[in-house]
């Protein structure tokens, strides 16, 4: 019998201190084989296959993602048929990943926008209540010159489900990354992004939520790399901890020599409702160019005293107004995600998540 | 065509100028026990001491270097003579100090500011105190202010042995360990319960031996409801060979006692900077960390405070400035343990001339810490692209009652605030000028008067060039 293994991913670009624990995340007994492919509708795979010339897309191999090299591993055990979507003009796709119990799934996913297209993909992982596995699903996409592309990213699985998240993306001149991730499930996620803004003007829009309770565990690495001349990025990352949850953020913004202009901002407001909760937060700024703008804020914290005391002023007890503050900043990301049955899904997982919370409170 | 604003680089004219060396003994280059064993015969340490040296001696050679920050190759301990003791001994009177020595400190401007503004001064040169004095009036409050070792063999020994590398424990980092193994060097400062200090007390390193390292050891305890501000200052001249400097500051601040420790730090270009600062703050006690960083080829220094008691606070203000071959990784810690705790990091660093200046820091609140409040801010000035400025902060939170802000900048010289001040009459030379002055001014405004001008000193700015 082989024995499972240990990943080592979501390095920080410049490590520091090792007894903090952040330099990088390690995704413990992974099984080396009896991966399976998840399943889409097979009706995008059919409506997408040989849509592209092969060459584009065997230069995806080239992207970096943020959770790094070793999540290589599990594509080369799995060996997934892979995932291919081009838009055409402008293209919308809803990927549901329906995930088994006890099945260990991987699903490799390549999204690619041509010249002033936009390409819009929702991603989907579910489960059912009670299941439990491992979802990993590797994304990477191509914005060409002008192009948008799209990705909203739902983490709605089970809270036994272990749940890997990587995702690569470049951007040409003038083109767009816009990605909104949301997790709520999952009793361990690792998740990382690296955007790699290669063309002048280009850009990524990136918008995280997260609700973890429980001994939920939530790891995440944020990269926007800066290559071409006034290229922006804007990374908001917000959510709720509750119980024994551990969330760590790594986001960073790298300003290699050359990307004059640039301009990065990343923000990261955390509501901490549980005694028990570990909050990390590790927002790196790194500059070898002088002609930039880099800033980065956090807040941390409970809502403040006056919050409390106008919502105390409306009939609101403490609990009640933690409770709500925590919905309402969920709530604003769900209504981001730009599609009305996904967005009522959202809602109605996070209502499911929140009134647990509710019932504890 | 217009021509960038020239920040030049910190003046060292007067740091650089070396003393014949004139030792009276300097131990052979390299570490092992036997080194260290001579050291301790020396300095005629205590038995307990001895040991300590051996077991320190055996973490440095167990720990590895740090993976994650600037690169140390260039320093091998086999070329650094980590005991070098100057031909004279430890007085009170500046007459009777050696000529040389005397007049290298006299350029720093020691005894004038001991005079002016200081309530008692202690000047080390290479690895031991040549001259160490306080003010009667202050000695008379029951103020001690001694070098280590008269502290460490005299009626003070019972509390350097409690004390003592038990708040920086040998097993922290390899360069705690090998302080640990051949310190020397340094003072022990003792404020009594109540007693204000008035004015600092200031103690000034100067390494002029090439290939040496400097070990000193700071050992301060500020008792119940005290206060004193204590200056430290360090410079030496340039070599071609590296200097190591891997110092250690042990602060005690009792509580509702407060500590304001402040440094500047202007070590010369061949310089490992490799320090170790940390402060336990009991109930009500207050630590300020006041810090300059404008020397050294590469520094390691992270100033940490452990917020012990309930409603302890830390201030740490600081700025970093790193030009040609200098890449300086400093930053602050502070521990959250108390209640009502409460810390603030301001910091401003400056990269130039391909300088690389990096702020690290590290925010942790452990569960105990109930209604801590902390916030970090910090920004950096880009001057031109052949520099870097990182910034690497972490928050590590771990109660739901506690509230913490953080923000950093990182940028350039801003067109808007120069075309502000060109429209109010000021020249775009003396707009740009400004901003980069004001940029240090959290830092020269914590600082003395007499101290402050001498930061601005080291920071001069000069514009050339024709404009628009």
């Amino acid at each position: 019998m082989v024995d499972n293994k240990d990943l080592t991913v979501n390095f920080l670009p410049s490590p520091t201190w090792n007894r903090l624990g952040v330099n990088r995340a390690k995704i413990r007994n992974i099984p080396v084989d009896g991966w399976n492919s998840i399943s889409v509708q097979k009706e995008i795979i059919e409506k997408y296959t040989n849509n592209s010339d092969p060459e584009i897309w065997d230069s995806f191999a080239n992207i970096q993602t943020g959770m790094g090299e070793e999540i290589d591993e599990i594509s080369k055990i799995s060996q997934p048929e892979k995932i291919r979507i081009s838009a055409d003009k402008t293209k919308s796709e809803k990927l549901f990943f329906n995930c088994k119990n006890g099945e260990n799934a991987f699903a490799d996913v390549e999204l690619y926008a041509p010249e002033n297209t936009e390409l819009t993909v929702f991603m989907t992982m579910q489960s059912a209540w009670n299941a439990n596995g491992i979802c990993a699903v590797r994304t990477k996409f191509k914005a060409e010159k002008g192009a948008k592309i799209r990705l909203v990213q739902l983490n709605l699985l089970s809270q036994s489900f272990r749940f890997i998240n990587d995702v690569g993306a470049e951007c040409e001149d003038n083109a767009t990354a816009e990605i909104l991730q949301l997790f709520i499930g999952g009793n361990e996620t690792y998740t990382g992004t690296k955007a790699t803004l290669l063309g002048r003007q280009s850009n990524l829009d990136l918008n995280v939520g997260y609700y973890c309770k429980d001994e939920q565990l939530l790891d995440m690495n944020y990269v926007a790399e800066h290559i071409g001349k006034k290229t922006v990025s804007s990374m908001n990352a917000g959510g709720v901890l509750r119980d024994k949850a551990h969330k760590l953020f790594r986001g960073t913004i790298d300003f290699p020599l050359g990307s004059s202009g640039a301009k990065g901002d990343e923000n990261e407001d955390v509501l901490i409702l549980g005694e028990d909760v570990i909050n990390q937060t590790v927002p790196l700024i790194l500059c070898a160019e002088e002609d930039v703008e880099g800033n980065h804020g956090a807040s941390i914290g409970r809502p403040s005293d006056d919050v409390l005391f106008y919502l105390a002023s409306r009939g609101l007890d403490e609990e009640e107004a933690c409770n709500l503050m925590a919905r309402a900043k969920l709530d604003a990301l769900c209504s981001k995600i730009g599609d009305e049955e996904l967005e009522t899904l959202a809602k109605s997982c996070l209502e499911e998540v929140t009134g647990y919370a509710n019932e504890k409170l | 065509m217009k021509e960038r604003t020239y920040v030049d680089d910190v003046d060292r004219s007067v740091y650089d100028i070396k003393d014949e060396e004139n030792d009276a003994y300097r131990i052979k280059s390299g570490l092992d026990a036997s080194i260290v064993e001579k050291i301790s015969k020396e300095k005629n340490d205590p038995v307990w001491m001895q040991n300590f040296r051996l077991q320190s001696l055996q973490i440095y050679n167990e720990l590895k270097v740090p993976n994650w920050g600037p690169p140390i190759d260039g320093l091998n301990m086999d070329d650094i003579a980590t005991y070098v003791r100057p031909n004279t001994r430890m007085t009170a009177k500046w007459s009777e100090v050696p000529e040389d020595i005397k007049n290298t400190f006299e350029r720093l401007g020691i005894p004038q500011a001991e005079r002016k503004s200081l309530a008692g001064v202690g000047a080390q040169y290479d690895s031991e105190l040549v001259y160490h004095n306080v003010r009667e009036e202050v000695a008379s409050q029951g103020v001690v202010y001694t070098d280590m070792e008269s502290a460490l063999k005299g009626e003070y020994a019972d509390m350097v042995k409690k004390y003592f590398m038990k708040l920086v424990r040998p097993n922290d980092h390899k360069f705690a360990a090998l302080h640990g193994a051949v310190w020397s060097g340094g003072s022990f400062v003792y404020v009594p319960p109540g007693v204000s200090v008035e004015i600092p007390l200031q103690s000034y390193f100067r390494l002029n031996a090439p290939g040496a390292g400097q070990f000193e050891h700071t050992l301060i305890i500020v008792d119940e409801g005290a206060d004193l501000h204590f200056i430290e200052g360090c410079s030496a001249p340039k070599y071609n060979i590296a200097n190591l400097h891997a110092g250690c500051v042990e602060l005690f601040v009792k509580k509702n006692a407060r500590l304001r420790y402040s440094t500047i730090e202007n070590w010369s270009k061949n310089m490992y900077n490799l320090n170790t600062k940390r402060a336990l703050v009991e109930d009500g006690g207050t630590m300020e960390w006041v810090s300059g960083s404008f020397g050294s080829h590469v520094s390691y220094l992270y100033p940490m405070t452990i917020l012990k008691g309930d409603r302890s606070r830390m201030e740490f203000t600081g700025i970093t400035f790193a030009g040609k071959g200098q890449n300086l990784d400093t930053g602050a810690k502070v521990v959250h343990i108390g209640k009502e705790t409460s810390s603030f990091m301001n910091t401003r660093s400056i990269s130039k001339d391909g300088g690389i200046s990096t702020f690290r820091s590290s925010v942790v609140v452990n569960k105990s810490a109930e209604n801590a409040k902390s916030a970090v801010s910090c920004q950096s000035l880009m001057l031109d692209s052949k520099s870097r400025s990182d910034t690497i902060p972490v928050m590590d939170i771990r109660t739901p009652r506690a509230d913490i802000g953080h923000e950093a900048k990182i940028g350039r010289i801003s067109d808007e605030a120069v075309f502000y001040l060109m429209s109010r009459g000021l020249s775009e030379e003396d707009a740009r000028a400004m901003i980069v002055s004001g940029f240090a001014d959290n830092v020269s405004k914590e600082l003395p008067l007499e101290y402050a001008v001498e930061m601005n000193n080291l920071i001069q700015l000069e514009m050339k060039g024709s404009i628009g």
